[in-house]
């Protein structure tokens, strides 16, 4: 029986459950841990890669990561707190062939799209792509 | 540490201390840059992890650090020192730094993000008003820190697990040394010049998809954007228009003046192929092409000899992955080989047709796309090399099917356009990123992959860069400068 089997939908939102402190920790800047309980023994212990796969994608995403606008001051300068949602992110990726190839992409969602589909060959820069 | 957390800092060699609850982030230590810009690196790691990984290591590329995490900072410093030496600023820049478990695969990974954690209109000595600007250039402008009270001015989180674990892109992981030696692994001092000039302003915060401004305000970066189609900036556009704009191929331009006066300095001639030759008709004229980066660099005078395409497949087309037979050599031999891309690295066609005799090898795209290059390295190589499209590909493989075994009467010349410099519009300004094949994130705030030679601001980070981020070499600081730096 594979795993994503053995990781039932009860056992998943007590994972989201102790998970979702983790996430939104990182969001905030902080050093997150992530554990799960092990249906056979009952234990505690790191997640699986399907099983911390299967947790980021249940858990809503932490509101932080949202622009937020900031109090207007009194000299009239106006502020926004960009969040992560604004960030760039570097996503590399190994080809068949062992070859690394990078993009830089906007946004988290972006990044998460990227690690599951890679760019076309043609986005690259020919410095990576080799074939 | 919740960034609202942050203490004052000090400069350089400034040690952070805070107790915060239980098992979250310890402050640690952080360095400064000297120079005209103070730049410290705020380490938001927990103890006993990222910055602060106690894991021995061995120094590496004059990175004389002995464990994981006092590498990692090592790095880390060297990018803030190369960016504190290039930048003027009487505010000291915050950058908010951790090496964290981000998302990764057996075969991917999001190495990292940053970018700029606040930005501010109408501030203190704002030179346009009703425009934002990131923290610290709105703090450089301003005199002034005009950052909420400690919050970092740059945020940067790195992947604490790359290449460490195996569902991790297992293998090579960053490259820690400083020397710009990193062969086939990731140098993550490149990585962190890139990211850093996006959180020093390299990057609009305009929507790209949608083209809607935060709070109805232009970023900066929107008074130098240019439609050069429709010869106007993102600041002139409607929202449509900027979305539009955003994903037509060479359709943005940067036209800052100070970017636009550096470019001729740094871009070099751009590449191309011309075609003529009796038979050439309809086919006849200048094409886009992309570089090798093997073999001789393209130069003028140029390559020049009669197009012979290699066919080695059932349908016509030609790969060129096995030694060419003798049919295909005496069509190539002291000719330019025409081969199709696909089943085996641009290298090894290279190999076989320079083998066969050929002078000069084209290959043709076999997906849709934009012009792209050739990558892969082969010193043995001696012959130019260059990519044309694939709609390129099929116009020229038209003209070629009336041929001899020997002849097609088709000139191909792989040589220099004097009069474009790579990278830029007709009216030489140098492009941004706009790919015409939809990418999601794919971002305006770099640019286009046609520079030569590569550059640090590229959606890509290249093998060749150095860690230079000023011209002769790089157009990243005269950007900046057109922003306000």
């Amino acid at each position: 029986m594979c795993r994503k089997q053995i990781l039932s939908a009860g056992a998943l939102v007590a994972l989201c459950v102790l998970a979702a402190f983790s996430l939104q920790a990182r969001a905030a800047g902080q050093e997150g841990m992530v554990v799960v309980r092990d249906q056979q023994t009952g234990k505690l212990r790191a997640p699986t890669p399907e099983e911390a796969r299967a947790l980021n994608a249940r858990t809503p995403r932490a509101a932080s990561l949202a622009p937020r606008a900031l109090a207007t001051r009194p000299d009239g300068a106006r502020g926004v707190r960009l969040g992560e949602k604004s960030m760039v992110y570097e996503v590399v990726t190994r080809a068949a062939d062992g070859k690394l190839s990078s993009q830089c992409v906007h946004g988290e969602d972006a990044a998460h799209d990227a690690l599951a589909h890679p760019a076309p060959a043609n986005h690259q820069e020919h410095d990576h792509e080799t074939r | 540490m919740k960034r609202a957390d942050l203490p004052t800092l000090r400069q350089r060699g400034a040690t952070i201390g805070a107790a915060i609850a239980a098992a979250l982030a310890l402050a640690c230590s952080a360095g400064a840059a000297q120079a005209a810009a103070t730049i410290v690196i705020v380490n938001q790691n927990a103890a006993g992890v990222g910055f602060n990984d106690p894991s021995p290591v061995t120094p590496v590329g004059g990175n004389a650090g002995t464990t994981l995490g006092q590498q990692r900072l090592n790095a880390f410093q060297r990018a803030a020192d190369i960016w504190g030496a290039t930048l003027t600023s009487s505010a000291t820049i915050r950058i908010g730094a951790s090496f964290v478990p981000l998302s990764c695969t057996a075969s991917s990974a999001v190495l990292g993000s940053a970018g700029a954690n606040e930005i501010w209109a109408d501030f203190e000595n704002a030179p346009r008003a009703g425009t934002w600007y990131p923290s610290a250039l709105a703090s450089k402008l301003a005199g002034e820190d005009v950052a909420t009270p400690g919050e970092p001015h740059i945020i940067s989180r790195f992947n604490s697990r790359l290449g460490l674990f195996p569902d991790c892109l297992p293998g090579e992981g960053f490259y820690l040394g400083l020397d710009r030696n990193a062969g086939s692994a990731i140098d993550l001092v490149t990585v962190l010049l890139h990211e850093f000039a996006h959180g020093l302003g390299f990057q609009t915060f305009t929507d790209d998809e949608t083209g809607q401004q935060i709070m109805n305000l232009p970023s900066i970066w929107d008074y130098y954007m240019l439609d050069n189609r429709r010869n106007r900036s993102w600041v002139e556009l409607t929202p449509a228009e900027r979305a539009n704009s955003a994903v037509t191929w060479r359709g943005l331009s940067w036209n800052g003046p100070i970017v636009n006066a550096a470019v001729p300095q740094v871009l070099g001639p751009a590449s191309t192929m011309t075609l003529g030759g009796a038979a050439a008709g309809a086919a006849g004229g200048v094409y886009s092409v992309g570089d090798a980066s093997f073999g001789p660099a393209l130069s003028n005078p140029p390559v020049r000899g009669q197009l012979m395409p290699v066919v080695d497949q059932a349908g016509g087309g030609g790969l060129a992955c096995q030694p060419l037979d003798a049919l295909n050599t005496t069509a190539v031999r002291g000719n330019v080989a025409l081969v199709d891309r696909g089943t085996c690295d641009f290298t090894t066609k290279a190999r076989n047709v320079q083998a066969a005799g050929a002078i000069g090898m084209v290959v043709a795209d076999n997906q849709p796309g934009d012009v792209s290059g050739l990558g892969g390295a082969d010193p043995g190589i001696a012959i130019p090399a260059v990519r044309i499209t694939q709609a390129d590909g099929a116009t020229v493989k038209a003209a070629l099917q009336r041929r001899s075994r020997t002849q097609s009467g088709v000139v191909a010349s792989l040589g220099l356009d004097t009069s474009r410099l790579a990278g830029t519009d007709a009216a030489g300004r140098i492009l941004l990123y706009t790919p015409s094949i939809y990418s999601p994130g794919s971002s305006v705030s770099h640019y286009t992959t046609e520079a030569r030679p590569n550059q640090l601001m590229e959606p890509s980070i290249n093998a060749d860069l150095s860690h230079e981020v000023t011209p002769p070499r790089d157009l990243t600081y005269p950007l900046l400068r057109d922003i306000g730096w």
